[in-house]
């Protein structure tokens, strides 16, 4: 009898049983995806039909470390190593549905991190600029996103402080990382009539989601909208 | 209290003393215990974040209470008295290099522990090896102390030994990096072994020696010690550093912060600047504190390259008052220093905390400093905030307080047990003396929203107002914001039209919304009781001024942001309270639990004193430990001064209090007296403490020794001849007695950091008093 459970055991063990990674797991993941739309962004009263059907269709799993992908799917923020994180799928949610984007804009990102505002990005728009300092991250996510088909998106390694002036102007200027101010060069290149949403405040600490508008006339204006909590700006967006 | 405890161990433990005596030893690994208790608190505070004094005061009396449970369940079968501590020396020396290295290993990721529940795990497996190292010490330091003759002198070795440590931590402070020093305890121990060694002789056992002389000089050489947190500001830089992008180009120690100059072209800082500066900001170097970020610093020749700043908030006083006499507190990086030359001001002082910081800028940045330092206008002086305002005779137009440019409050909240003395009712009211008739202080801190840091900066003016019998506070007080910040200015003279005209027409060139007006009414208790933080104005008896947990908000975060409530919390006091509870836990494993296992009585109602004292000494300890920073200027040096001075004083009036003649129950008596007037008189009289320490500015520090060292004295009254009575009463209570003080001990620090952040200095103090009363009643009626 001992026998017999212990070739079960090996058994089991070897085609994988129980393992959700082997059985089907992107059916898990595509349902952990729908839930996730539904339970922590649609619940939270983000409409926007795009938005949401970028968030549901993207592959967030991929997006983190391996270790990390039980948690891809969760209502908060999950490190991918270097001190940075992939944001809480409610704040990229919101962020891209306050960005009001349109076909044809042109966005400017800072901070690509692990790629995932930038995939869920370039479903909104196809002209999508994403910078980030850190090499490592940048080649990782340049890598990524060209394998699951987010080709569209272009990435910079670089310094987002002076954004990418020959891409520029931009409709609509994304940061991920918090800074300590609006840098001069983002708003230089800006579109009137475009937007800004940068997280202000320092690394680590409560930050304040800020929305900047240039007008027609180019007279800037400033709004706190929440807070939030994100990493340096040399990094990718926490929460 | 854990000198003290280990004295009465021995007490007890009288055992067949056969043994010649292991003087020296004894003195190198009470040396080597303290020496380490206070490098991890330094280390720490490099590595992780500040004040985190407690977490190591609960780990260090955990192993030692644990260590007196197991001696007093396994003292009989220990034979081999040398052989055991040659052993257990090894095994210190062993969990020394393990803690380090492994939890050097350790994901620990603190902002995590709300999210992920495997953080609990990592955090009790990173303080059951930080306990490791002083289990093993206070096992070789007791068993010594049972096991050998002239148990006073033994003592007396103990404590001379631990407070030598504990002096000598400080010292080493200013050569060794925090983050590796810890690992330098690993000598005395070394030091042991090796005189175990020649002692026997042998050849086998010599060739021993050679490699672990090698083994220890190559780890506190080469052992880089642990990476700081991936949350600290400084671990951005070393990323950037590794793919060329910037270089740390300086770096001094001192017991206050271990301070780093970097270069990289991705800071750029620009004060508080509004969105219509179109000028970029100039080279700038940034400069870290224990790897937290302190300032940048602008690679600059002249104030002319400084433009950028004129579209600063910070700029506001500059251009009211001409020809100025300007005080900058804190300046570290001197661009406030810069934008005052920008206005043709008569002079500028800037002042700064620490004469480290000061030697750092003259001589290792004086490449960059050296133009602004030379000019005969400005002047850099190092001194303590709260000393200078003191003694200072001089008054100035703008006093800026330029150690209060954050953006945000804490990080995380992290840093809301940090005391901060420069920021209280009473600081403020210090500078303010030292305002001319037309003088401003001024102060700018982030936005947020709902309103918090500004809330509480308002409040504290207004508060400060009052304690300066102002009239009307709010006449003296203006606050105003870009999208950034918001500049509070709290003017020496009421405010009439032409004044408010003036700041207004320039807050308009600035675009700055106007947040409060002379003649503003402030509601104080309305906006205290309606804010969801806690925006009391902090004051010397309550310094935590980025604290702003409140328990009655905790409904309204959970209705406004449902499970995640404690995202937009302080997580530092929800942390503080996981690490109580974790510590709690672990105490009760390690230090109670086997004794209900073991033979130990717990029957006697006796037994509640002991607790009492062990809450008790630790309420007072924690207090002092917080409260001497003010009076020091840096919380390591008012740690390493408290600790030191009461493992020395409590063990002493212990010893002593056998020598004196009068009976048990007034010599109680008097140590309940004096213990509580002498913590109350340090509360109180903080004010008139810091005038006389800054007078005798020289020897503050022994001043301050001295205070902890006559309140230590008479804490050390109550432990002795309470084992003693209860030795007479139920001999069998003895190891639960010294059980249940060892776990009141380990849990009463956090728990009197907690108290103190959301009641004051005074509660903890009080509660100690009571606690020392019931205990002295207990014992009284206990002895008739």
């Amino acid at each position: 009898m001992r026998g017999f459970i212990f070739s079960l055991f090996i058994f089991l063990l070897i085609t994988g049983f129980g393992s959700p990674d082997l059985i089907n797991e992107s059916d898990i993941y595509s349902e952990l995806r729908i839930e996730m739309v539904d339970r922590q962004i649609v619940s939270r009263g983000i409409k926007d039909e795009k938005v949401l059907n970028a968030m549901r269709s993207i592959p967030r799993h991929l997006f983190v470390p391996e270790e990390s992908k039980q948690m891809a799917y969760e209502d908060h923020p999950v490190p991918i190593g270097f001190g940075q994180t992939i944001s809480q799928p409610y704040i990229v949610a919101f962020m891209s549905e306050l960005l009001n984007i349109q076909d044809g804009d042109k966005v400017l990102e800072i901070g690509t991190g692990s790629g995932y505002q930038a995939a869920v990005l370039s479903l909104l728009t196809e002209y999508v600029y994403s910078i980030e300092i850190i090499v490592e991250l940048a080649e990782s996510a340049e890598e990524r996103l060209n394998s699951l088909g987010y080709d569209s998106v272009e990435i910079k390694i670089g310094d987002g402080y002076y954004g990418w002036v020959d891409m520029a102007p931009f409709d609509k200027i994304i940061v991920t990382a918090a800074a300590g101010h609006v840098p001069p060069d983002l708003i230089r290149q800006l579109k009137p009539g475009g937007m800004i949403l940068i997280p202000i405040g320092r690394p680590f600490s409560t930050q304040y989601l800020t929305k900047i508008r240039k007008d027609k006339n180019e007279e800037l204006s400033a709004e706190m909208i929440l807070p939030v909590r994100f990493v340096p700006f040399v990094g990718q967006a926490e929460e | 209290m854990k000198s003290e405890t280990r004295c009465i161990e021995l007490c007890k433990h009288s055992g067949k003393a056969s043994f010649s005596a292991n003087k020296l030893n004894l003195f190198l690994i009470s040396f080597s215990a303290i020496y380490l208790q206070i490098a991890l608190i330094r280390s720490l505070s490099a590595i992780y974040y500040g004040a985190l004094t407690y977490f190591i005061n609960s780990m260090a009396l955990l192993g030692f209470g644990a260590s007196g449970t197991f001696l007093a369940f396994f003292r009989k079968k220990l034979k081999r008295y040398s052989g055991n501590i040659v052993n257990f020396v090894f095994l210190y020396f062993i969990s020394i290099f393990l803690s380090q290295f492994i939890t050097s290993k350790l994901p620990l990721n603190l902002l995590y522990i709300f999210y992920d529940p495997s953080q609990i795990l990592i955090l009790s497996i990173f303080s059951l090896l930080l306990f490791l190292p002083f289990f093993f010490s206070g096992l070789i330091i007791g068993y010594i102390l049972i096991s050998e003759k002239n148990k006073e002198l033994l003592y007396g070795i103990n404590l001379l030994g631990s407070g030598a440590g504990g002096l000598f931590a400080l010292g080493a402070m200013y050569f060794i990096d925090p983050v590796s020093m810890a690992v330098f305890a690993l000598f005395p121990i070394l030091a042991v072994l090796v005189l175990f060694i020649l002692k026997r002789g042998k050849t086998g056992t010599m060739l021993f020696l050679i490699p672990l002389i090698i083994v220890t000089v190559f780890l506190t050489i080469f052992f880089p010690g642990p990476e700081p947190d991936q949350y600290k500001d400084i671990y951005q830089y070393q990323l950037l550093e590794k793919q060329g992008d910037a270089t740390m180009i300086s770096a001094a120690l001192s017991p206050n912060g271990k301070i780093e100059a970097w270069s990289s072209p991705s800071g750029h800082s620009t004060l508080f600047a509004g969105l219509d500066n179109e000028i970029s900001a100039p080279p700038q170097l940034t400069l870290f504190n224990d790897g937290n970020f302190l300032s940048q610093l602008f690679q600059i020749q002249s104030a002319s390259e400084a433009g950028i700043l004129d579209n600063t908030i910070q700029s506001l006083p500059y251009r009211t008052i001409d020809n100025a006499r300007i005080l900058l507190v804190g300046d570290s990086g001197l661009i406030n220093a810069w934008l005052a030359l920008r206005y043709n001001p008569e002079s500028i002082t800037v002042l700064l905390p620490d004469k480290s910081v000061k030697k750092f800028l003259e001589e290792n940045l004086s490449i960059w400093t050296g133009p602004l330092l030379k000019n005969r206008k400005v002047e850099i002086i190092a001194h303590d905030f709260r000393h200078f305002f003191t003694k200072n005779k001089n008054s100035f137009d703008i006093i800026h307080f330029a150690s209060a440019e954050s953006l945000t409050g804490s990080m995380s909240g992290l840093y809301t047990f940090q005391e901060d003395y420069s920021l209280t009712v009473e600081a403020i009211k210090s500078a303010w003396f030292a305002l001319s008739e037309r003088g401003v202080l001024s102060l700018s801190r982030g936005n947020q929203i709902p309103a918090k840091d500004n809330l509480k900066i308002l409040l504290t003016l207004y508060k400060s107002g009052e304690r300066l019998n102002l009239s009307e506070p709010e006449r003296h007080i203006y606050q105003m914001s870009n999208y950034l910040a918001s500049i509070s200015l709290f003017s020496k003279r009421e405010s009439n039209q032409n004044l408010i005209d003036k700041f207004h027409s320039e807050a308009d060139k600035l675009n700055l919304h106007i947040e409060h007006t002379p003649g503003d009414s402030i509601h104080y208790e309305n906006l205290i009781n309606s804010s969801i933080y806690d925006v009391r104005p902090s004051e010397d008896g309550r310094p935590f001024f980025n604290s702003f947990f409140r328990w009655k908000s905790l409904k309204d975060f959970y209705e406004l942001y449902g499970p995640y409530w404690f995202r937009q919390s302080d997580l530092g006091y929800l942390i503080l309270l996981i690490t109580l509870i974790l510590i709690i836990v672990l105490a009760f494993i390690f230090i109670l639990l086997p004794h209900f296992w073991g033979k130990s009585s717990f029957q006697s109602p006796f037994l509640l004193f002991f607790p009492l004292i062990g809450f008790a000494f630790m309420f007072v300890e924690m207090v002092l430990m917080q409260k001497m920073s003010l009076f020091m200027g840096h919380s390591s040096i008012s740690v390493s001064l408290v600790l030191s001075a009461l493992l020395i004083f409590s063990g002493l009036g212990s010893i002593v209090i056998k020598k004196i003649s009068f009976s048990l129950k007034i010599k109680l008596l008097i140590a309940v007296a004096a213990v509580s007037l002498m913590s109350l008189l340090l509360l109180i009289f903080s004010d008139q403490i810091i005038e006389l320490s800054s007078m005798f500015s020289n020897i503050t520090g022994l001043f301050m020794f001295t205070i902890c060292s006559v309140t230590g004295f008479f804490m050390g009254w109550f432990f002795a001849p309470g084992l003693s009575l209860l030795e007479q009463k139920d001999n069998k209570s003895l190891p639960m007695a010294w059980a249940l003080n060892g776990f009141a001990s380990v849990a009463a620090s956090p728990l009197a950091v907690l108290l103190s952040i959301s009641l004051g200095f005074i509660v903890p103090v009080i509660c100690a008093i009571i606690l020392y009363t019931i205990a002295y009643i207990i014992f009284y009626k206990s002895l008739s």
